[in-house]
């Protein structure tokens, strides 16, 4: 009978298993036939990569096709991505060698692939195929050079012009003669008067119309205007340029004059960040009178029926734009290289530059293409003003190189926080009469403000040059010395051996009967265990040594992995990321296990006082408990959004104003509110525990007149203080590793650990630096670390908690 | 007396209860938002809709004809004069009898500064009363706080013919009145199928996603279920050497953090070619995890052993012993393990943003990754892709609670 029942049994799991296993492999077939479909016909296949939108997605069909039109044996596969993941597609697709032919770069960025090792260098290409670089603007082929050799195709050139308000301009009485022209850009002093003059202030201080909303990059014009520049030109691209610069003080002492003395220029425009689809409520709205804007916005300002002028960028020693070259490369680990460069020559044709002008609204790199210009099609008057001197705009500036990493976003926002601060406490500390600042007093007020803005930006701007340098110098690979490559790496990984033998032997010592079993066989129990024993091997502990020789290295997947001793190590005591993700996760750590502990003893002491129905809110308690992954996180960004989100306005029934819970200062703490539903975990292990604690105990604890209170912290407490450490254990071991809220909190997972460097966890900084840094040996540096950290806690805990947890023998 | 005693531990457990419950019913509702109606301030406790899309034409005395159309006084208002001969006050167009509706919104972030602009913006320089203004319609929409109110601000210029157009379309009224049920099934299929102008690739949605994601899932349960439950059958029937320190070199692999092994995992795949395949996520959850090992032989220690022991003297292998004996016997901790992994397949991030690129291989957790596109306002089918990624995993858990709630108990055991 029992057999038979037995039989049935392993029938069953036997059906559930099999059942699965069928369910699973049609879907996995199905697959395949979505694969199938991608893969190639007999013709070489080249695969060209872009960020855009639908709009990029049509014509660079379109461009494709006529390639294919004119070259039958090679078929174009194109993929586009949205700008906020293409970085990081990028990224993964050429760490797993799997990158396309040919990808899209801009000059900003393209030289940190070049040292990378991922462009195909094109000058041996060009010569051979006779292609003529003078064709193209002199700007946009120095934007696509790195270190004198030539790596990119130019394709088109967003610039700049300065566009203003005709509403604001009538309403300041500015006649129309003396309005900017489209072919004539104001002289730099010339500028600053009209900034001044449709600034707006009222009499107490505050200011109804600003006269330039400057958006990032302003400074990069500023200081190229004044004929300083903050990296030496793409020549020698990492070397700063910073100290002893004086045209470069003068640029921001003037940039940072403007904002926080007359304060004719707001510096933080929230509409500047990237978002090109709302300039138009910029002008149309009364707050700004200038601002400067590419081409692409200008006819979303016609359509919205804003009226406004454009007029070249003003000029002071040095005519300067602000030029950010898009531009085509070679994959150098391509297999066909031919095609490819058949499809670059393509790409530099004249009907493609003028499609990517017309399309991208730029002005073609290519010098014949330009004729046309696109703006002109949409009828927007002055447009000439893109192309103004564009000829010899030559030295331009690399906005935003990558080499300079955040340093000089940082320095910004660093200085212009100091100046902001600065600014509201003088303000709020001027003299009113009737609410109105007497003229005289606001003059002092913005000349010591001037003063002042001089003497901090003179004291802070060696600090963004050490900050380049610092920068710079990650980027280099330097050589290291035999103590750093030999010495160090053997005292290390004695350690490693050292610690792992520690920790054997004293769990040895403590844990000498691990149960009995009824039969000795040693081939079977390997047999039995060599799964996991496989496992450990392949996917832990080889892994685990590799990751250690790995942290020894400078590697990025491309290029082979060079051996640098302990110089992954030693750089981390300077490097901020790696402090802030260190403090960042002990603070989360810090808080998420009390909350978990409390919490969890809170509901399971509740459910455990006889309560009808207590396994329902059992159930409802640990639910939330079950989703802490992608979609509890996108689930908690709608949530706690500042405007929209429920959150919010359930807090405003308690009288809390708005709180912008994605920003620097709050995003932490919305993940921490997050863990706080995520109690349930802690509370059903708790609450089992505390079912299994002897009745006899809380019995004798009744006849010593022991009130509830008294028996949780006397009786209950101890009995599940082995529970408890078991459930601290954990929590911090998965405290270490949190990474999900960070990548659902920042706008992509290139941007992964903003806002600002909120929640830069640790396990964020092994991400960042291996997926998005492509520095494979640095984040195995970091994760090495991060093992010895848990590793270093767990002990502790358990050293500790040896006096105070309770034991059967006790 | 008892239940009376009772009360404050049943309050403080339906607050939390409530509380937990909460975010679940906001998701399930914005599943069916538009996202006008996610924008709506205050939220929308329900699926809502702004009222904007159906204000129904008030009668008669309201009407003013001026400016060579009709026009709908919604309020009237000191602070605004009109220069046309209409007396001030915020004002809809009649177009064929029917208000003016907006044509577009502004996103966000619009609504974020214009929120943090002096409240005179609106009215006083938004070319109201200016002569000479060429202005065509610009639907605007400023949401602000006036003490503890939301208010909302709509506001038009329109193209004036030749001459004055103080032609506001305006409104000021508190938010709460502007909305209606309505909730957007649509949603749902929308969300499966993929969103439309989605960029670039072919348009795929939750379908193709929760099927990648299942099947992921599901292979990772058999793994997991069938190699685990192997090595706690050795660790906790077999006696041989070295069992003690290898049980505790298990333990200890619970203590390794993921990102230890992420980059030479990752090496090794790109390597053999399993980069951009399921093979990452799958083939490791056949070596067992140190976790489940762990739970199911805290479970087998539970079997009498009189039970084995007695099917040894029969003869039987151990092999025999763990098939016909053990299995049979300890359904309900694999069916524990078995819901674990599944959950933890399903929800994991790291893996499939590492290993998986090709845009047919995504699963649920990058889907939704996916989902929150730059380029077009998902923000409501984002909603609904959580809804459907939590289903399965709410399903699960439904239905074997019971099994759950005992073996997750089982867990807290004492090592």
């Amino acid at each position: 009978m029992r057999d038979i029942q037995m039989l049935l049994r392993r029938v069953r799991l036997l059906g559930v298993l099999l059942l699965a296993a069928l369910t699973a492999t049609p879907l996995a077939f199905a697959n395949e036939i979505v694969e199938n479909r991608s893969v190639g016909g007999p013709k070489t296949t080249i695969r060209y990569a872009l960020w855009g939108g639908a709009d990029e997605v049509s014509y660079a069909r379109n461009i494709c096709e006529g390639f294919v039109a004119k070259n039958p044996q090679i078929r174009v596969d194109v993929a586009v991505y949205p700008w906020g993941q293409y970085w990081a597609k990028v990224q993964t697709q050429i760490a797993s060698g799997q990158a396309p032919d040919v990808m899209s770069f801009f000059s900003g960025n393209f030289g940190v692939w070049v040292d990378r090792g991922a462009l195909l260098p094109l000058n041996a290409l060009v010569n051979r195929s006779g292609l003529d670089l003078k064709r193209f603007h002199k700007a946009a082929i120095e934007n696509c050079s790195w270190r004198g050799q030539l790596y990119c195709i130019p394709m088109e050139m967003p610039t700049w012009t300065l566009v203003y308000s005709k509403d604001r301009m009538e309403e300041s009485g500015i006649p129309e003669s003396q309005w900017p022209k489209p072919n004539k850009p104001l002289t730099w002093r010339e500028f600053n008067a009209l900034a001044k003059r449709l600034t707006l202030r009222r009499p107490d201080g505050t200011f109804a119309q600003y006269g330039m909303a400057a958006g990032k990059g302003w400074d990069n014009v500023m200081s190229a205007m004044y004929g300083g520049r903050l990296v030496d030109r793409q020549v020698d691209p990492t070397r700063g340029t910073v100290a002893g610069n004086e045209k470069l003080a003068r640029a921001y002492i003037e940039l940072f004059q403007a904002q926080y003395g007359d304060r004719t220029m707001l510096g933080e425009v929230p509409l500047s960040a990237g978002s090109f689809v709302s300039q138009d409520a910029l002008l149309m709205s009364p707050r700004f009178a200038m601002y400067i804007s590419g081409p692409w916005g200008l006819k979303q300002l016609k359509d919205a029926g804003v009226r406004f002028g454009v007029t070249p960028m003003p000029r002071n020693e040095v005519p300067a734009q602000n030029i950010n070259v898009n531009s085509v490369g070679i994959n150098s680990a391509t297999k066909h290289v031919d095609q490819a460069w058949e499809f670059l020559q393509y790409m530099a044709s004249e009907p493609v530059q003028r499609i990517y002008g017309e399309q991208l609204k730029g002005v073609p790199a290519l010098i014949a293409a330009g004729d046309s210009l696109v703006h002109n099609a949409h009828g927007i008057e002055g447009c000439e003003a893109y192309l103004y001197d564009l000829p010899i705009a030559t030295p331009s500036v690399t906005s935003s190189n990558t080499y300079l990493g955040s340093a000089q976003e940082n320095w910004l926002s660093r200085t212009e926080q100091t100046l902001d601060k600065e600014y509201d406490k003088r303000l709020a500390a001027l003299k009113r009469v009737n609410g109105a600042i007497p003229p005289d007093e606001y003059r002092r007020f913005v000349d010591g403000m001037n003063a002042f803005v001089e003497k901090t930006v003179r004291a802070a701007l060696p600090k963004l040059d050490e900050d380049q340098k610092k920068a710079f110098a990650r980027a280099q690979v330097k050589p290291s010395g035999p103590m750093e490559r030999v010495v160090l790496p053997i005292v290390l990984l004695a350690l490693f051996v050292g610690f792992v033998a520690a920790y054997v032997g004293w769990v040895r010592k403590h844990n000498t009967a691990l149960l009995p079993g009824p039969k000795r066989s040693n081939l079977a129990g390997y047999l039995f265990i060599s799964p996991w024993l496989i496992g450990v091997i392949c996917f832990v502990a080889g892994p685990i040594l590799a990751a250690v020789g790995f942290s020894f290295c400078n590697w990025n997947m491309i290029s082979p992995p060079q051996w640098v001793g302990v110089q992954n190590y030693l750089s981390l005591p300077g490097n901020d990321k790696f402090l802030i993700g260190l403090v960042t996760t002990a603070k989360y750590a810090l808080l998420v296990i009390p909350i978990s502990l409390l919490g969890g003893l809170f509901t399971a002491a509740l459910l455990t006082c006889r309560i009808k129905g207590a396994d329902v809110f059992k159930a409802i308690l640990y639910f939330p408990a079950l989703f802490t992954g992608a979609e509890a996180a996108v689930l908690w960004v709608n949530m706690l959004n500042k405007e929209h989100g429920v959150w919010n306005y359930i807090l405003s029934w308690f009288g809390v104003a708005p709180i912008n819970w994605m920003d620097e200062s709050h995003a932490f703490y919305a993940v921490i509110l997050m863990n706080v539903f995520w109690v349930g975990g802690a509370m059903i292990i708790y609450y089992a525990g505390m079912k299994q604690i002897p009745a006899v105990l809380y019995e004798a604890a009744d006849i010593d007149g022991a009130g509830p209170f008294r028996k949780f912290f006397a009786v209950t407490i101890p009995m599940l203080s082995p529970v408890i450490l078991f459930m601290v254990i954990m929590t911090t071991i998965g405290a270490f590793q949190v990474f999900t809220p960070a990548l659902f909190f920042a706008s992509a997972s290139s941007a992964i650990g903003q806002p600002g460097d909120a929640l830069r966890f640790y396990a964020v900084n092994v991400y960042d630096e291996a997926f998005n840094n492509l520095r494979m040996g640095s984040a195995c540096c970091y994760a090495i670390i991060l093992f010895f950290v848990i590793f270093l806690i767990t002990m502790l805990q358990m050293k500790i908690s040896r006096r105070y947890v309770h034991t059967e023998a006790d | 007396m008892w239940r009376f005693r009772m009360a404050p531990a049943y309050i403080a457990l339906l607050v939390v209860s409530v509380l937990f419950l909460f975010p679940f019913y906001w998701v399930l509702i914005c599943s069916l938002k538009s996202p006008a109606g996610l924008d709506l301030l205050p939220p929308a406790m329900y699926p809502a809709e702004a009222l904007t899309q159906q204000l129904s034409v008030p009668g008669g005395s309201n009407v003013v004809d001026a400016e060579g159309g009709q026009w709908v006084l919604l309020a009237r208002s000191k602070d605004l004069v009109g220069g046309s001969g209409l007396p001030g006050g915020y004002y809809v167009q009649l177009q064929k009898g029917e208000p003016s509706q907006l044509v577009s919104w502004f996103s966000n972030d619009q609504v974020k500064s214009a929120k943090d602009a002096p409240k005179e913006v609106v009215f006083k320089k938004a070319s109201v009363h200016r002569a000479g203004s060429r202005q065509l319609t610009i639907p605007a929409k400023l949401v602000r706080q006036e003490g503890d109110q939301y208010v909302e601000l709509l506001f038009a210029a329109r193209a004036g013919v030749g001459r004055v157009s103080s032609l506001e379309v305006l409104r000021n009224v508190p938010h709460t009145e502007m909305r209606r049920f309505e909730a957007h099934w649509d949603n749902y299929p929308k969300t499966l199928k993929g969103p439309e102008a989605t960029i670039g690739e072919k348009s795929q949605g939750f379908l193709l996603y929760m099927r990648n994601s299942l099947f992921i899932s599901i292979m990772a349960v058999i793994g997991q279920i069938l190699s685990s439950s192997l090595v706690a059958f050795g660790f906790a029937r077999i006696q041989f050497k070295g069992r003690e320190i290898l049980f505790v070199l298990l333990l200890a692999t619970l203590m390794v953090p993921a990102q230890v092994t992420l980059i030479p995992l990752f090496a090794i795949y790109k390597s053999i070619g399993w980069v951009n395949t399921f093979l990452p996520l799958i083939v490791p959850q056949f070596t067992a995890g140190a976790f489940n090992v762990f739970l199911i032989r805290q479970f087998l220690l539970t079997i009498p052993k009189e039970l084995d022991e007695s099917a040894v003297i029969d003869g039987a292998t151990p092999w025999r012993v763990y098939w016909n004996v053990i299995l049979p016997n300890c359904s309900s901790v694999l069916i524990v393990v078995g819901l674990f992994t599944f959950v933890a397949s399903w929800q994991d991030v790291m893996g499939p943003l590492i290993y998986l690129d090709n845009p047919a291989f995504r699963t649920v957790t990058l889907g939704l990754e996916y989902f929150r596109s730059p380029y077009v306002d998902n923000r409501h089918l984002l909603m609904t892709g959580a809804v459907l990624a939590m289903i399965p995993v709410a399903a699960l858990f439904l239905v074997g609670q019971r099994y759950i709630m005992s073996g997750i108990a089982t867990t807290g055991m004492k090592n």
